[in-house]
């Protein structure tokens, strides 16, 4: 039986257990911070010591050995988190090797391949890693009763962080620790793993990444699909012929992602090259231009439209006309978003045809094409807006106006006079009658020149709002030159259309 | 007569003995659990970093919605911090819930907005908005102002304007760490399983000094009733929802900084006006879709992606909102009552829904009530002293463990308060945030409870100071 004297003697041992455990945390505190500051002022003694000897070995004033040398001393936690910190920043491609050949000589390999696969292994893979060996790189995990064990994280983290390490090794170097990596149970190690494979681009890799692709888009992969569609992003065109094989795979949605994949791939080369038929090999052009365009599943179309539009060819200019008037509303809304190339200024009358499209976003993508297009598409635009009867195309293209900064060019264009004018003055005519009328009458009361100003208060009279007639009271009072009586006679004509008595008919 | 009493005091003080037992139990297995996902993720990704995902074309965009009613004191550092997040490809949509003051003018005084005719499609039911401002130089910013509809209409309102497969709710009065949406979106790109929600940690600002939308110098506020608030937020944030999420039973993110995946959200309805918590309820009816329609899904909190926002200053101000959060808590859970206790909602059903119904929703009128029954059946002779001392240490004592625990890991793992002294005061508001500011929280908490039992659904409405001064007093340090 529980007994009062017991419960007295229980609560002062909880009561005392408490108190000693917040004891413990409030030593602790200091504990760490002590520590946290010692470690911090060793690492920025080790960043001072070692800065000489890591600058010149970064820039190939010393050899291997001599920065050995010239690094024996850092020997603590914080030397050596400070001499591989410095490390990794100084990488780049032309002294990755001899950077992951210093970090073998530092033992840093060494303890990252012990950490990720025990220290029998680590032994071994090491020596492979030192040999430059090819390793076979495939996904079957290992078997073994400590596999639950080891995928739980507090196991796995230092792993996969080890992983990490040894991923950024030279692609040589890193490709047996890796592919080994890819057999942990744990999907953290093998998601640093993907990356690490991405990031160091082995050609030998592909055809795994994308049997991962598979797997995640088929079967259901702990690593995921964005993962490892990032990991084959990080390939460059002249990996592309690598991926062609799978242009035919029976999968659908597997020939979709690696279709995507290359468009992301040519979309990140665009950035920094510009890319032409001369990068391509004929066999890309050919699976894209004949393949992909009659693929059976939409999506790979449409992503294909990306791709082909980096031609700039013939062929490639009849290939996006055709997926222009594609059945398939994805496919018309890609095409015709990536056709905004000068190039391809033969589909000008294609793309036009777009912007009566019964899907909005392919209404959206044709007005914002043709407005990239410059001063002809724009006025491509505003030919087709004026006549349109579709009110859903015609606000499409307002709201383009709107938001692409259009209103700016017809401004300049209103005041330029001429036939340029006369078309602006349409634009906004028509405008006014659809009722977006906020940003032309800011235009009004805005310091531009009075002709367009004038011009536009002619436009806006065509379904005044209150907004408008208050202005053109202001406009009356204050201004004093043509714009204030403009907007004095436009205020007069208003105020005898509203006395006139109502047409009976 | 006498004895009858006697009894009824003998169960009463039972019952609240057992829900003391039964919460401190609950807290240390969400404590444990904790410290373990905790301190490991923060391991991982403080050495990892996210630079995989910041560079990756794959990365999602985001859609960045901002509620805002009456917030110009605080509304332009909110957006110039969304706008300077280190994230790829994002879009800000402000909402202006029809705000009578200046929110508007200073939205496009800031970043010279102009007004414009744009359309609107909606997805999702709300009022439809009366005005769009728009810079074309600065295409990432959209401001839109509607009339008065309350915060759950703004956010529908801003789902339907959002273009991005994910969103992103972000309060008016909040700052977002520069690196908080990449880390708030790692576990959606990461994980293979459909990540439909993902949850960070919300921080209080009070004290801090705030600079071009950033926090510039982390402080702790002066007043006993923000600081305690600020040993709360983390006890809350480290060691309870890391907990439900190990388990994944996420059942509350905070919508001050929350990410949803747009699809799952609209096809669940969006956020509905049932509740004066919509976050909470958010959350439970994408629960409840999800398994309706049985989908394999998953709702995430993370610990690293931190948003900073403003903490009521005054007792009466954190009343007004304690009570609107309690209210909200019932009303959601007892709108979705079929997933207490449903073994189809898995961890969420047996587990976090009761507790929270039962623990976190009426315990409160439990506590509160024993705060007065206690000591009244100890002086009256009623309660032996063991039995006293007992109560007072589940009360008291072992809450002061999980305050201090929570402080330590927040010491060991995010380390926002970088000075000692921050440290010592947080270890000091542990200790006193046992009592009274729980007791008292308690007693505010039953009265909304007692609210929604009587029918009330009003929203307290709770005043801030506004980023200004604290901006102000920046710039003079500058």
């Amino acid at each position: 039986m529980f007994l009062l004297e017991d419960l007295t003697a229980l609560i002062l041992w909880l009561l005392a257990t408490v108190l000693v455990l917040n004891l413990v945390f409030l030593v602790f505190v200091f504990y760490r911070r002590a520590a946290r500051n010692r470690y911090y002022r060793a690492k920025d003694a080790a960043r001072e010591r070692y800065r000489a000897v890591l600058s010149q070995f970064a820039n190939g004033e010393i050899t291997t050995d001599q920065a050995v040398e010239g690094l024996r001393g850092a020997s603590g936690a914080a030397a050596q988190d400070a001499v591989q910190e410095r490390l990794l920043a100084s990488v780049d491609p032309s002294n990755i090797e001899r950077v992951s050949e210093l970090f073998f000589a530092l033992g840093y390999v060494d303890r990252w391949a012990r950490t990720a696969f025990g220290r029998s292994r680590a032994a071994q893979l090491k020596e492979r890693s030192r040999r430059k060996e090819k390793a076979a790189i495939s996904t079957g995990q290992s078997k073994s009763i400590w596999n639950s064990t080891r995928r739980a994280h507090l196991f796995s983290v230092p792993r996969a962080l080890a992983v990490d390490h040894l991923g950024k090794l030279a692609p040589d170097f890193s490709q047996v620790f890796v592919a080994e990596a890819l057999h942990d149970p744990s999907a953290q190690v093998r998601r640093v793993a993907v990356e690490a494979i991405g990031k160091n681009r082995h050609p030998a890799a592909i055809p795994l990444l994308l049997e991962e692709l598979r797997k995640a888009i088929d079967e259901g992969n702990d690593v995921s699909l964005r993962t490892t569609k990032s990991a084959l992003v990080c390939y460059n065109l002249e990996d592309l012929p690598h991926f062609l094989p799978f242009l035919s795979h029976p999968s659908r949605r597997v020939r979709f992602f690696v279709v995507d994949a290359i468009r992301e791939i040519f979309i990140k080369t665009s950035r920094f090259t510009s890319i032409s038929r001369a990068n391509l090999s004929q066999e890309i052009r050919t699976a894209f231009l004949t393949k992909v365009t009659a693929d059976t599943f939409a999506d790979v179309r449409a992503r294909g439209a990306a791709v082909i539009s980096n031609f700039r060819e013939p062929q490639a200019t009849d290939a996006l006309r055709k997926l222009l008037a594609d059945e398939n509303e994805f496919v018309r809304l890609h095409t015709v978003r990536v056709c905004n190339d000068p190039f391809y200024s033969d589909l000008l009358p294609d793309i036009v045809r777009c912007l009566a499209d019964n899907k909005w976003r392919v209404r959206e993508g044709a007005a914002q094409t043709l407005s990239a297009f410059g001063h002809r598409g724009a006025n491509e635009l505003y030919r087709y807006f004026i006549v349109a009867k579709d009110r859903y195309a015609a606000e499409q293209i307002t709201e383009e106006i709107q938001r692409t900064g259009m209103i700016r060019t017809l401004l300049e264009e209103l005041s330029g006079g001429g036939e340029e004018a006369g078309l602006a003055q349409d634009v906004c005519r028509k405008m006014t009658l659809m009722g977006k009328t906020t940003l032309l009458t800011q235009a009004v009361a805005a310091n531009v020149a009075p002709e367009a100003r004038i011009l536009l208060m002619e436009a806006l009279m065509e379904a005044p709002t209150q907004d408008f007639l208050n202005l053109l009271a202001t406009l009356s009072k204050k201004d004093t030159g043509p714009v204030g009586a403009k907007a004095g006679s436009l205020l007069r004509q208003s105020a005898q259309g509203r006395s006139a008595p109502p047409s009976r008919g | 007569m006498h004895n009858i009493a006697l009894q009824v005091l003998d169960y009463l003080n039972t019952i609240i003995l057992i829900y003391f037992v039964a919460t401190n139990v609950v807290y240390t297995v969400l404590m444990l659990l904790s410290l373990y996902a905790v301190s490991l993720h923060a391991k991982f990704a403080r050495q990892k970093g996210y630079a995989d995902i910041s560079d990756s074309p794959v990365t999602p965009p985001v859609a960045l919605i901002i509620p805002a009613y009456n917030e110009q004191d605080a509304i332009v550092q909110t957006v110039l911090s969304v706008l300077e997040l280190n994230y790829p490809e994002k879009e800000v949509i402000v909402v202006d819930d029809g705000s009578t003051d200046g929110t508007i003018a200073q939205l496009v005084k800031q970043f010279q907005l102009t007004r414009m005719d744009l359309i609107y499609r909606p997805s999702l039911p709300a009022k439809l908005p009366t005005a769009f401002y728009y810079n074309p130089d600065r295409p990432e910013l959209i401001v839109v102002s509607k009339p008065n509809g309350g915060k759950p209409d703004a956010l529908n309102v801003g789902i339907n304007l959002a273009r991005s497969p994910y969103f992103c709710t972000v309060d008016a009065d909040s700052l977002i760490e520069r690196d908080a949406l990449l880390r708030l979106i790692a576990p959606i790109v990461h994980s293979s399983l459909r990540t439909v929600v993902s949850g960070g940690v919300v921080r209080i600002s009070n004290g801090c000094t705030l600079r071009d939308g950033r926090i510039a110098e982390i402080d702790l506020p002066k007043s006993w009733v923000e600081r305690c608030q600020v040993v709360e937020y983390i006890r809350a944030f480290l060691f309870g929802r890391p907990g439900w999420n190990f388990l994944n039973a996420t059942f509350i993110v905070s919508g001050a900084f929350c990410l949803m995946e747009r699809d799952t959200a609209i096809q669940a309805g969006g956020f509905s006006t049932d509740t004066v918590t919509e976050d909470i309820d958010i959350i439970a009816t994408i629960h409840q879709f999800m398994r309706e329609n049985k989908r394999k899904y998953q709702m995430v909190f993370t610990t690293d992606p931190i948003c900073w926002t403003e903490a009521p200053r005054t007792l009466s101000m954190l009343a007004r909102q304690r009570r609107r959060w309690q209210l909200g808590l019932m009303q959601t859970v007892m709108k979705h009552n079929k997933m207490i206790f449903n073994p189809r909602f898995g961890m969420l059903g047996m587990v976090s829904m009761p507790f929270h119904a039962y623990i976190e929703a009426m315990g409160c009128v439990i506590e509160a009530f024993g705060t007065f029954l206690v000591p009244f059946s100890f002086i009256i002779g009623a309660m032996p002293l063991q039995l006293f001392l007992l109560i007072i240490f589940l009360a008291f004592g072992y809450g002061t463990l999980l305050s201090m625990g929570a402080v330590l890991l927040e010491e060991t793992t995010l380390h926002r308060y970088p000075r000692l002294k921050h440290v010592l005061i947080l270890m000091v508001y542990a200790l006193l945030e046992n009592f009274p500011y729980r007791q008292i929280l308690a007693i505010i908490r039953a009265q909304g409870v007692f609210r929604y039992f009587g029918g009330m659904r009003k929203w307290e409405h709770v005043e801030h100071e506004g980023a200004a001064p604290r901006v102000a007093a920046a710039r003079g340090q500058a």
